[in-house]
């Protein structure tokens, strides 16, 4: 009886998967419901640019890449970071240029893999992050070495380029990722701007990934696209009422104001302290409060990061990408493995690909143990520290050394926690492959959950987001929470 | 060896590695290995090391690309390539 509950919830559930449903959206009055429902769910500063493509991929699907490029330009505009006037068109054009020309050269090297020099052939990422330091060295050095004499105003390019490039720092290594697989080969310019310069958006993550992922995923007839869209659909409703549940979850848990009727909850709220705000010392709260914010916050910071991933994916899917979600249900994993699995899903493969596999298929092929521990470190431990770096660099250099390293020191900390937390969680899932789990009643999916929302819970605290929380703070907050200091 | 005996040779493993409920001999060979819930993430490490020792496949040049070993069918054009 239950069984067959739960097969028809689920089915309501995946209602965008329903046979009917796909082949009416795939007439051209579903795709008419599929732009206006677009249009209403996605935010407003979104749809502004992204529904007249949406609207031209309805009509062509095929052509999605290039109408992404299309986009791709606005994305670069908005990087030169100048508002539009007659006057400053030359600067503009310039800019947009210098964009576009990057993308096209590293497409380029990716495109002709096999005739570069051997040691970039071995080692492309390797050359990828050689080139972003070289360039940003450059890029720093140069206003000084010009001596105030600038007539082709090129501190500023050299300025829109720091801030291009660690955006554009992962993308370039998926493009040499797909020159070194090959695929990249029979590609073509557009096939890499759409996702170089992302007009479905992304933060330094590249959502989506590269060439090949994308491929991969791509719709292949007019059922399939009508599939994916219905999905996207669903994503930025799911975004939409996850913005609603954490207004009202703010208002109702910290007393904030955040629209979406949260208002109504202001009096009746429970008025607990942010967790930011007890770590600094800024509030008194009682060892119960403090952990009870504890978990709140990291309810908080998931429905944060589950609402932006939702809206990027969703979009994607609108263009008929079939791809993973960013987020899916971490709360319920019942493992540190695959929390963060599913937390963070583009920023765990962007780890993977690019330190965990390089690691353990160059490194200690004798030493299994070893060889598991050190990807695992690579990439949860020095490249999540290593991204932090370059998303942060500007922060970093104008705080000056002393400066740097107390901003670092909180986020070097969190990664090798995280790193300890996923290998051991890695080992003993090994341990246990092969061996059937228990039937999971609630009960005990509430035991292996809670754990794993005490850990990542915990070093949260030094991963949350305030800078000018040090080190010190941080840790004795955490010995607060046993009554400790 | 064939691509058949190759073929025999990974079902042979994926059934040391699968997730006990699910059978490797009733996966279709362009079946998504982890999205039918046959083996999780964690388990393409162990076929990257399955490769690596039965058929002497080095990865340390061209990577890894995890997309190649979601399917039977793309672990075997694997083996063909450079195994």
């Amino acid at each position: 009886m239950m069984s067959g509950v739960r097969v028809a919830l689920r089915q309501v559930w995946q209602w965008h998967e329903h046979p009917w449903l796909v082949a009416r959206v795939a007439t051209p009055a579903g795709k008419l419901i599929v732009w206006l429902a677009a249009l209403g769910l996605m935010p407003q500063r979104v749809a502004i640019t992204v529904a007249p493509l949406v609207a031209l991929v309805l009509i062509w699907p095929q052509r999605r890449r290039e109408i992404l490029s299309l986009g791709s330009l606005w994305v670069a505009y908005r990087f030169v970071g100048l508002p539009w006037s007659m006057d400053k068109l030359g600067w503009i054009m310039t800019g947009l240029a210098a964009a576009l020309a990057l993308v096209y050269l590293v497409y380029q090297l990716a495109r002709n893999f096999q005739s570069l020099p051997g040691a970039v052939r071995r080692h492309p990422l390797l050359t990828v992050h050689l080139a972003f330091w070289l360039a940003m060295s450059l890029a720093w050095a140069m206003p000084a070495l010009l001596e105030g004499e600038d007539p082709l105003h090129l501190s500023s390019v050299l300025h829109q380029l720091q801030i291009l490039l660690p955006f554009l720092l992962w993308r370039f290594a998926y493009v040499m990722l797909s020159g070194q697989r090959g695929s990249a080969r029979l590609s073509r310019f557009s096939d890499h701007l759409c996702y170089c310069l992302p007009v479905f958006g992304g933060t330094g993550v590249p959502y989506g990934k590269g060439h090949d992922y994308l491929s991969r995923c791509t719709a292949a007839d007019a059922q399939a696209v009508a599939r994916a869209q219905l999905a996207g659909l669903k994503l930025l409703a799911l975004a939409w009422v996850w913005k609603a549940v954490r207004a009202w979850f703010g208002a109702g848990i910290h007393g904030e104001m955040h629209g979406y009727g949260s208002g109504l909850m202001l009096g009746v709220g429970l008025h607990l302290p942010r967790l930011e705000t007890l770590i600094a010392g800024e509030a008194h709260a009682t060892m119960m409060t403090a952990w009870a914010s504890l978990f709140l916050e990291l309810i908080d910071y998931t429905l944060a990061i589950a609402i932006l991933g939702h809206v990027i994916i969703g979009v994607l899917r609108l263009f008929g990408f079939n791809v993973f979600r960013n987020t899916y249900k971490p709360l319920l994993a019942e493992s540190i493995l695959e929390f963060w699995n599913r937390f963070y899903y583009y920023f765990k493969e962007l780890l993977v690909e690019f330190f965990f596999f390089p690691t353990f298929t160059r490194y200690f092929r004798n030493n299994p143990e070893l060889r598991m521990f050190a990807a695992v470190m690579a990439a949860a431990f020095l490249g999540n520290v290593y991204f932090h770096v370059v998303r942060d660099l500007d922060e970093l250099i104008n705080a000056g050394l002393a400066g740097a390293w107390t901003m670092l020191a909180p986020r070097v900390f969190y990664c090798l926690l995280l790193g300890l937390g996923v290998y051991f969680s890695m080992r003993r899932q090994q341990a246990r492959r092969g061996t059937s789990l228990t039937a999971a009643n609630t009960l005990l999916r509430v035991r292996r959950i809670a754990p794993v929302w005490l850990f990542f819970s915990l070093i949260h605290i030094w991963n949350i987001a305030p800078v000018h929380l040090d080190f010190e703070q941080r840790t004795r907050f955490f010995f607060s929470l046993f009554g400790l200091g | 060896m064939s691509r058949a005996s190759n073929h025999q040779a990974l079902l042979a493993f994926l059934d040391t590695i699968r997730r006990p409920d699910v059978a490797a001999i009733d996966l279709g060979e362009h079946e998504n290995l982890v999205d039918s819930g046959l083996i999780d993430s964690l388990a393409v490490l162990q076929i990257v090391l399955f490769l690596e020792t039965e058929f002497g496949i080095s990865f340390a040049a061209t990577g890894v690309d995890p997309g190649r070993l979601y399917t039977v069918s793309s672990i075997l054009d694997l083996i063909d390539e450079f195994g």
